[in-house]
């Protein structure tokens, strides 16, 4: 039986690590403030390239940032 | 070349810009003013160059990419900022397509749909309702063609359910257009 997966990501608890806010990430990574919120919230999926950037901002693999879960 | 021709562009944009004010302030005086007065050298001249910069305008719209991509995303309210509005500016436009052609195709119908309310002197009124397409309908001056009708028909009324007014269908479908991408996507845009 085919399983929906979901993606969940750390990025509020990251950020918060780190001390900056969304408009400092945004601002690093090349996207608006609204784009970070939209992920934080899982409201949007990233694009990959977008999904390593924030990776790499934060110096960890991307699969500690993004999470996959099987609904 | 192409520097000389990119001022000249940028200089037609900036004079229909520029003098569309006194070109309307100086079409308003004449219309309300100036009747009978000896017509001005200077504005009737600001006038017709203006004239020329806008029919430039148009073609360019047509034809000139970045100026046209320049004016329309400002006019449908595009924002394209980073990835996630790109895509939401893709999803909108696709949404758009499919309910303007559905609009498009209603309204087809409707401008094909000919209704006709008469009697045929026997004391009983008949209401017809028919599908047709004619290049008829493309000639704004045409007139009813009295000539196709029965003898001793009395027609009361007679027309397609929707007029076929061009200007009208025009700002209608311009209108229609931009209100839907933005019914679609002002809320995402905002990240709600």
């Amino acid at each position: 039986m085919k399983k929906d997966l979901t993606v969940s990501n750390c990025l509020r608890l990251l950020r918060a690590e780190k001390n900056i806010t969304q408009e400092d990430l945004a601002r690093e990574v090349g996207v608006t403030r609204v784009t970070i919120n939209c992920i934080e919230r899982a409201a949007y999926l990233p694009t990959l390239e977008l999904g390593l950037k924030l990776a790499r901002f934060f110096g960890k693999p991307v699969e500690e940032v993004f999470i996959v879960e099987e609904k | 070349m192409k520097k000389v021709l990119g001022i000249a562009h940028k200089t037609l944009v900036w004079y229909s810009v520029a003098a569309a004010p006194v070109c309307v302030a100086y079409a308003l005086w004449s219309t309300m003013v100036k009747h009978g007065s000896a017509p001005n050298w200077l504005f009737d001249n600001i006038s017709f160059a203006w004239i020329l910069s806008l029919c430039y305008l148009l073609a360019a719209l047509l034809f000139h990419r970045q100026f046209r991509e320049l004016v329309l995303t400002r006019l449908a309210g595009f924002k394209e900022q980073d990835e996630r509005e790109r895509r939401i500016t893709a999803d909108s436009a696709r949404a758009t397509f499919m309910v303007m052609l559905a609009l498009e195709i209603i309204l087809l119908i409707m401008s094909m749909t000919t209704l006709r309310v008469y009697n045929k002197n026997d004391g009983k009124a008949y209401f017809t309702v028919g599908l047709s397409l004619s290049s008829e309908q493309l000639n704004i001056y045409s007139i009813p063609s009295e000539h196709l009708r029965e003898s001793g028909t009395y027609t009361y009324a007679e027309g397609r359910l929707m007029p076929a007014n061009l200007s009208f269908l025009l700002l209608f479908m311009i209108a229609a257009q931009i209100g839907t991408f933005q019914l679609f996507a002002r809320k995402q845009y905002r990240g709600s």
